[in-house]
């Protein structure tokens, strides 16, 4: 699980890197596509690291238009039901941008459910803010983050089915 | 317009207005994760009667309180 995560991480930083460079002898600025993703403290924060281009893609073109065309319609009468199902639809849509075989979906609503249970600490869990801020707690959000990470990884590479 | 914003964000970010300084950095500070920025611009169209299309405006221009400001006055003007 951890050799292939670091094999992911690096073959894939590596081949970003190669675009980017590539950008710049053609004269077109590429943004980085990961920002130091392992010191990411919960999963928002790492899905704002690990693979930017795809996931601010994924952020402005269905997560945001999603939500914000149900908060302006009223479609729920809970706005975070909005938000929770606009991660459910963003995660799956990244998990089908990968491929349509189970693996790839099960990792999309893996995530999905990641997403929902970290924005619902955030919400209803008051210390987990402070937790991710400093010491002791920062160190362990960012250990298990990394293990969540490194698990979704492991039903990404289709051991399990 | 200032003094509403603030009162908007400190709403939004769950501080006091007087917490909401111009220059503050609103997502590296931790305050407005994806779901907040989508508050934030309803409820700025709701109280300046402007629209903001989201697809066509950059993160930078919601990034701080002064900036927030900025924006708007260009929509009013």
């Amino acid at each position: 699980m951890y050799g292939y995560t670091l094999f992911l991480f690096f073959n894939f930083v590596g081949s970003s890197s190669m675009a980017i460079g590539t950008g710049y002898l053609l004269g077109i600025r590429v943004p980085e596509n990961f920002n130091q993703p392992f010191f990411s403290v919960d999963m928002k924060d790492f899905w704002a690291r690990w693979h930017i281009s795809l996931s601010t893609w994924l952020r402005d073109y269905v997560y945001t238009r999603f939500v914000m065309d149900s908060l302006k319609k009223r479609r729920f009468r809970n706005q975070r039901t909005a938000s929770y199902l606009g991660y459910l639809l963003t995660m799956m849509t990244m998990g089908v941008w990968h491929g349509l075989t189970p693996h790839y979906l099960v990792y999309g609503a893996y995530h999905s459910a990641l997403i929902c249970l970290n924005e619902a600490l955030d919400l209803y869990w008051k210390p987990f803010k402070k937790l991710k801020k400093q010491g002791w707690g920062q160190i362990v959000c960012v250990l298990v983050t990394f293990h969540l990470f490194a698990f979704g990884l492991l039903i990404f590479s289709g051991r399990f089915f | 317009m200032e003094q509403k914003i603030a009162e908007i964000l400190a709403e939004l970010c769950g501080v006091e207005p007087e917490e909401i300084e111009p220059e503050l950095n609103l997502s590296e500070e931790g305050l407005l994760d994806s779901f907040a920025v989508i508050q934030l611009v309803l409820a700025l169209e709701e109280a300046f009667g402007v629209s903001l299309d989201m697809a066509s405006l950059p993160r930078e221009h919601i990034a701080t309180p002064a900036a927030i400001a900025a924006l708007i006055r260009e929509k009013k003007a």
